[in-house]
């Protein structure tokens, strides 16, 4: 079975934590976005947290808006979890699951993530 | 950089209009504006009117999209019908003009494969952009303008500051103030939007010239806005406030055939808006000559000439255009006559006036362009009070082209260099309108009738022939009201021949009750003009009195619908109180509304509008009564344009299809009709008395079933007409023992007896077999031809025709009389009509209702592409409503003004009514008009050459008319098959300077874009009588050398390194096959069904789950970047109430909003469950609201199966799971599968 850090090995500015459960991914001008990877038997289930609760209870209709969103955006869904806080998810399937594919996949999930963030924020993105 | 030959490896612009030149041409524009946008970040494409602009624009999206999937695009469009345009061509080119879907540009179902989204306003415009970027957005120019009221308590600053924090929370207050100056606030606004939405890699500006008065002072804040939107400039102390603020058009590609008026500045002016113009200064300075600017603009400007290859000659658009340029209009370069001595003095003394009005100290002999009244109606000018389109922002609050309230000329905006605000409204009147009004009120007093119009009555005599060529015509005006009083002497010209043709062709034991109809037609019709005139005096003394009101309706008006109407050619007129609805409108009503023309009120514009549509006069067999019988269930028209379909596949004679069924099903007669009897039970509703047409439904539903088991062809056929036509009729309900049903097999019906061999031309001629395609797209195209054909046969002029004929049949106006009708006979009868049409030659009789029929026939495919492209894979029975939809309504003269009226544009790019239309310079710009009209008439005219140039672009485009007509033929043409341009107006008057002024503009203008020429500036918009009067006065004549450009395209912009496309035929269809053959699998479920609903790139399923649950989910193939991928959608049910704000601008729009509490409940269920829920939100409802929907990628072919059951079982589990949470239900696949099969299609949205 792929080892999901060897498939992270070698791309440019990507970091690994130290407890090797989650890399940061380059957006731009010198900002990451942190992505935690979990694995299953037959998946990797990779997720970023967008905004914590005390955000969202800000945002109007923000279930509504991300459900909408949810509609016309690829590879990534975003929803709100147990914790109450607004997540950004994508997976992979084990089977014959390249390194392209897997950066492909990491890189999408991180600017969704943080370009959701921006809408809802304001943070810098450009 | 991409060179041709790559580049038409994928695209095909040949696909509609057929190979050659013309496709060539438009190939190479693609790749130039291609290869210009790559080298200068900006290209103009400045073709001339109808050369495919749009087209060439697309092709070069394409071209950058497929090489770049992400490549993010918007376009900006002049107006709101032009933006749907631009949706609706995309579609179509998407469709036909990509070689095969690369699934990046077109999806493998040939739909675009990044979504369209129309933005009502600026809004909704970031709404969507915050939503989801990776879109294509469409936006329309006036959303800039932004009207904000100037009320106390800023209720509409307020309303739109409140919008804009709900999509941006984090927004600073402070940018917001409400005390703030009106400029500063929305420029704020515009740079708030600027910072939220994302960088476009390219800006398609259509029509670009609305912008070429650029950024200078007195110019409109529009422009500005459109700036700041764009990120044209870096806003030194806002940076903090507004993160992210800067450029956001990386490209810009701007569209107009008249890209300046004067001179490169204009030019310049447009590329500074989007903050382009650092790189070309030398287009403004006062420095250098008119040949370097002009080498400096063509290095991003193209222009290609429009021609026509006829008799092996180039025809430039000035040689295939025949101009009637002496004023003329019905004998070629000769002069408007006056014959009659009462009109002549009528002319001379409102000369008179006149010249005493411009002989005045205000006016100084002059006037401006178009802005007399008198030129276009002697009778009296009252105020109109136009309604305008108005989007969710109110920019579009005024009438077209910057008329206003309170102007009587559309196209008012030329006066507003006018300073003197005294002035500017008397030209804003007319400076003629209250003399004449005066001249017409003596007028009428002491003769008892109206000022006689030389012009006006010349032209409606030259159009009034109409109804017996079925030539259209387009008109345009600049006095707002010549609309209606053109459409009202052209109405009454109609009647005459209307009603003279009925006379003639009704037997005569009819014609007592004829004339007693008549009489009660011209009754109503009185009523309703009495009614009007009231209205309108009432509104005159109003505006005479100038009271702050003037132009609100009136509070005293009886009838408060016709008082506020603001014309009588607006719409649909008075609704008719006749007492209670007849029996036949009860039982018509709900098979009306399924063919999409329920809403039809008739009305007393002509005595077709009055007897031929709506409900009709009462208590007699009248053509509104007969088209709807038309449409009943039951009686004896119930089955006259159904289609026998058994029959047809048994090749039967009428009589023996039960018969030859049980000889094929190899079966007993007896054993047949029972089994037919119970096979049709589930496609009736339990019932004592079932209508013949339901009748004769179920009896085809249930044969071709029994036909579909069988093998071979013909059971192939069964299949697809029986999923197509008859698959949703079934009930899953209990089985009855229903009636017998195999006489619905016997049926003859219109269609079953135009296949007939004897009938083999007139099909060729007004139903062709569809020889192309799969056996489903050939039945497919087959049945919308026939429901296309079916509906003209039954709204239009043909109308006309099929009921002289039944009256002549029936010798009577008795509504039972109908029932005595054997429809067999009545078929036979009406082909036999229309075969006598089709073989005498056309000019030799009158235009009818073959013709209509044949022209649609022989255009459908070009009919489709213009109206209705979604019409090709929408279910049939929603293409007959649509269908009826557009045909409903018909009148033979059409007007507009203030606000588009889609339906009748729509008309009028079909063969039939409306033959004329009569439009302000509303329709000047982007709508395409040409399929079937090939005459323009300037009534009024407007005052710069690009605007006479743009409306005579509504015709001369290709594929039109004249195109079809002239290009490629072999001999030199008739003058009159040429495309007719008419400048009516009268010599002896002050009205032939203007055109005059206008025609040398023409000419000019014509010059500079073909020679690099510019025009002698000056104030072009007034004409000054005195000086005029004594110049040259010979007629100016045509250019009449061949044409050539003076902007070519560059050689180097056809040269490109680039040898190979990104993603090649075979890729995209290998994916395709991997994908459809999933359909072989079960994925490790205990059952797994798929539903027959499956088109290019979706599969629709039901999973049978371990728990004995069902759930229905639909695949949809991808692609993300370079990656192709799989979305599964898995239905929960609806779960949404309506309620709650929803964060939206436009409230209609905005379904979208769903309550707390229920949004409180979902979230409940969801929290444990890692699911990625969907809101399936908008106008049209459907059968879920909620969804689960996630992706995977599909890499090698090996690890497909593996990979899409991870999906499958990650989406239908979750969704099953939360729909038994949250709805405790187990809900079957059926409901579910027409909206799974739609998802993700055009008209879906």
């Amino acid at each position: 079975m792929p080892d999901w850090r060897d498939l992270c090995r070698g791309i440019p500015r990507l970091r690994l934590s130290d407890d090797g459960k989650t890399v940061e991914v380059p957006i731009a001008r010198g900002r990451f976005q942190r992505i935690e990877i979990r694995e299953t038997s037959e998946t990797f289930e990779l997720s970023g947290v967008i905004a914590r609760r005390s955000v969202l209870r800000t945002i109007e209709d923000a279930a509504l808006r991300i459900w909408r969103r949810n509609r016309t955006t690829a590879l990534v869904g975003f929803r709100i979890d147990a914790r109450d806080r607004l997540v950004g998810e994508a997976w992979l399937p084990k089977a014959g699951v390249t390194r392209v594919e897997f950066v492909w996949v990491l890189r999408h999930i991180a600017s969704e993530c943080d370009l959701l963030e921006f809408h809802l924020t304001g943070r810098d993105r450009e | 950089m991409i060179g041709i030959k790559t580049a038409g490896q994928l695209l095909n612009f040949g696909a509609r209009m057929g190979e050659g030149p013309r496709a060539e041409e438009q190939l190479e524009g693609a790749v130039a504006l291609h290869n210009i946008l790559e080298t200068h970040g900006v290209a103009y494409l400045a073709d001339e009117v109808g050369m495919g602009k749009t087209y060439v624009a697309l092709g070069a999206v394409a071209l950058f999209r497929h090489f770049q999937p992400g490549f993010r695009v918007l376009f900006l469009a002049p107006r709101a019908n032009i933006q749907q345009k631009w949706m609706k061509e995309f579609r179509n080119f998407v469709a036909y003009n990509l070689r095969y879907p690369d699934m990046r540009v077109a999806a493998l179902d040939r739909q675009p494969a990044r979504p369209l989204v129309s933005c009502e306003n600026l809004i909704d415009f970031l709404h969507e952009a915050l939503v989801d970027h990776e879109r294509d957005f469409f936006l329309r120019l006036p959303s800039f303008s932004l009207a904000l009221g100037d009320g106390a308590d800023r209720g509409s600053w307020r309303r739109l500051r409140d919008q804009l924090q709900r999509e941006l929370p984090w927004m600073p207050e402070g940018l917001f103030d409400l005390r703030s100056p009106k400029e500063t606030f929305k420029e704020n606004f515009a740079r708030a939007l600027c910072a939220a939405i994302p960088r476009f890699d390219l800006v398609v500006v259509d029509e670009g010239h609305n912008l070429k008065h650029g950024l200078g002072a007195g110019v409109s804040t529009r422009n500005r806005l459109v700036s700041l939107v764009f990120g044209r400039e870096r806003v030194s102390g806002q940076d903090v406030q507004l993160p992210g603020y800067g450029p956001r058009a990386q490209r810009v590609l701007f569209l107009s055939a008249t890209p300046l008026e004067e001179s490169y500045e204009q030019i310049w002016n447009q590329l500074d808006v989007f903050g382009q113009g650092a790189k070309w200064t030398e287009l403004r300075s006062r420095t250098a000559t008119e040949e370097e600017k002009r080498q400096i603009a063509a290095q991003f400007l193209v222009r290609r000439v429009t021609s026509m290859r006829i008799g092996n000659q180039e025809w430039t658009k000035n040689l295939y255009r025949r101009e009637w340029r002496r004023g003329g209009v019905r004998f070629h370069d000769e002069p408007l006559r006056m014959t009659d001595p009462r009109q002549r003095l009528i002319v001379a003394l409102v000369q008179k006036k006149v010249a005493e009005v411009l002989d005045s100290e205000a006016f100084n002999m002059s006037f401006q362009v178009g802005m007399l009244a008198s030129f276009e109606s002697f009778l009296e000018t009252a105020k109109v009070h136009v309604k305008a389109g108005t989007d969710a922002d109110g920019a579009e609050s005024t009438p077209s082209g910057g008329g206003e309230s309170g102007t009587n000329f559309d196209d008012a905006e030329q006066t507003l260099g006018i300073a003197n605000d005294r002035m500017r409204a008397a030209h804003r009147e007319g400076i003629d309108v209250q003399d004449l009004n005066r001249l017409a009120a003596d007028y009428r007093r002491i003769f008892g009738g109206e000022m006689p119009h030389p012009k006006m009555d010349g032209l409606v005599e030259r159009l009034a022939s109409a109804w017996t060529t079925g030539e259209k015509a387009l008109v345009f005006v600049r006095r707002i009201r010549s609309v209606g009083e053109l459409k009202r002497k052209l109405d009454e010209r109609y009647d005459e021949w209307l009603i003279g043709g009925l006379r003639e062709r009704l037997p005569a034991s009819v014609r007592g009750a004829l004339e007693e109809l008549l009489a009660q037609y011209r009754e109503e019709k009185l009523e309703v003009l009495e009614s009007r005139r009231a209205a309108d005096s009432r509104r005159a003394e109003r505006v005479r009195r100038k009271g702050p009101a003037a132009h609100l309706p009136d509070p005293q008006a009886k009838e408060p619908v016709e008082a506020e109407r603001t014309s009588e050619w607006d719409g649909p007129p008075d609704s008719k109180e006749r007492g209670e609805p007849r029996e036949p409108r009860d039982r018509v009503e709900s098979d009306l509304e399924v063919h999409g023309d329920a809403d039809d009120r008739g009305g007393t514009d002509t005595f077709f509008a009055w007897f031929f549509r709506g409900e009709g006069p009462e208590g007699v067999l009248s053509g509104a009564s007969l088209q709807r019988r038309f449409l009943s269930a039951s009686g004896a028209y119930a089955t006259f344009f159904e289609e026998n379909y058994v029959r047809y596949l048994l090749n039967a004679p009428c009589g023996g299809v039960a018969d030859a069924l049980a000889r094929h099903l190899e079966m007993e007669p007896e054993g047949l009709q029972s089994e037919l009897r119970r096979r049709a039970s589930r496609y009736l509703r339990p019932r004592d008395r079932v209508p013949r047409r339901e009748r004769m439904d179920a009896a085809q539903a249930a044969a071709l079933e029994l036909l579909a088991a069988r093998e071979g062809e013909l059971a192939e056929w069964a299949q697809v007409i029986r999923s197509a036509r008859f698959l949703d009729t079934a009930s899953p309900g209990p089985e009855w023992s229903g009636p017998d049903v195999t006489a619905g097999l016997e049926e003859s019906t219109f269609f079953s007896e135009l296949r007939s061999p004897g009938r083999a031309h007139l099909r060729e001629a007004i139903w062709p077999e569809v020889t192309r395609g799969t056996i489903s797209e050939r039945f497919r195209e087959s049945e919308l031809r026939a429901q296309m054909l079916a509906t003209a046969a039954r709204l239009g002029h043909s109308l006309i025709d099929l009921y002289a004929l039944v009256i002549a049949r029936l010798d009577s106006l008795q509504l039972r009389q109908q029932e005595r009708e054997d429809p067999a006979e009545l078929i036979d009868a009406y082909l036999d009509l229309l075969e006598r049409a089709r073989t005498i030659p056309r000019d030799q009789r009158p235009w009818a209702a073959f013709d209509e029929l044949s022209q649609i026939a022989q255009n459908f495919e070009l009919i489709l592409d213009v109206n209705l492209p979604t019409a090709r894979t929408m279910p049939l029975a929603e293409a007959g409503r649509t269908f009826g939809a557009l045909l409903r309504e018909q009148q033979p003269v059409g007007g507009m003004s203030g606000s588009v009226n889609r339906t009748l544009v729509q008309q009028f790019r079909l063969p039939g009514y409306p033959l004329i239309l009569i439009t302000t310079d509303l329709l000047q710009e982007g709508e395409d008009l040409h399929t079937f009209c090939s005459a323009v008439h300037h009534y009024g005219i407007a005052w710069t050459p690009s605007a006479m140039e743009q409306r005579v672009g509504r015709v001369d485009r290709v594929r039109s008319l004249s195109d079809r007509r002239l290009n490629g033929s072999e001999s030199d043409p008739e003058a009159s098959s040429l495309l007719q341009i008419y400048y009516p107006h009268l010599e002896d008057t002050v009205e032939v300077l203007q055109v005059r002024r206008v025609l040398t503009r023409m000419n000019q203008f014509l010059r500079l874009m073909h020679e690099g020429l510019s025009i002698p500036q000056g104030d072009e918009r007034r004409i000054d009588v005195h000086r005029e009067i004594i110049a040259d006065r010979r007629p100016v004549e045509a250019i009449r050398d061949r044409l050539r450009t003076a902007f070519p395209v560059p050689a180097w912009a056809l040269r490109g390194e680039r040898r190979k496309l990104a993603v090649e035929r075979e890729c995209a269809e290998r994916i395709e096959g991997r994908f459809h053959s999933l359909i072989n699998h079960q994925f490790e479920f205990p059952g797994l069904h798929w539903d027959p609903r499956t088109r290019e790139g979706t599969l629709v399923g039901r999973a049978l789950l371990s728990t004995g649950r069902q759930q229905s989910f639909t695949l949809r193939l991808l692609s993300s970047g370079d990656h192709p991928l799989v979305r599964c959608i898995s239905p929960i049910g609806r779960c949404l109430q309506p309620g709650g704000s929803g964060g939206g601008a436009d409230e209609n729009r905005w379904v979208e909003g769903a309550d707390e509490e229920s949004v409180e409940r979902i979230l409940a269920s969801a929290r444990s469950l890692s699911a990625h829920l969907g809101a399936k939100l908008g106008k049209r409802p459907h059968t879920y609201d909620l969804t689960v929907e996630d992706d995977v990628l599909l890499g090698d072919p090996e690890y497909d199966i593996e990979r899409v059951r991870l999906l499958l079982h990650r989406v239908v589990d979750r969704a099953d799971s939360l729909e038994r949470r949250h709805l405790d239900t187990d809900r079957p696949h059926a409901p579910f599968a027409d909206d799974l099969a739609r998802e993700g299609e055009a008209f879906d949205a």
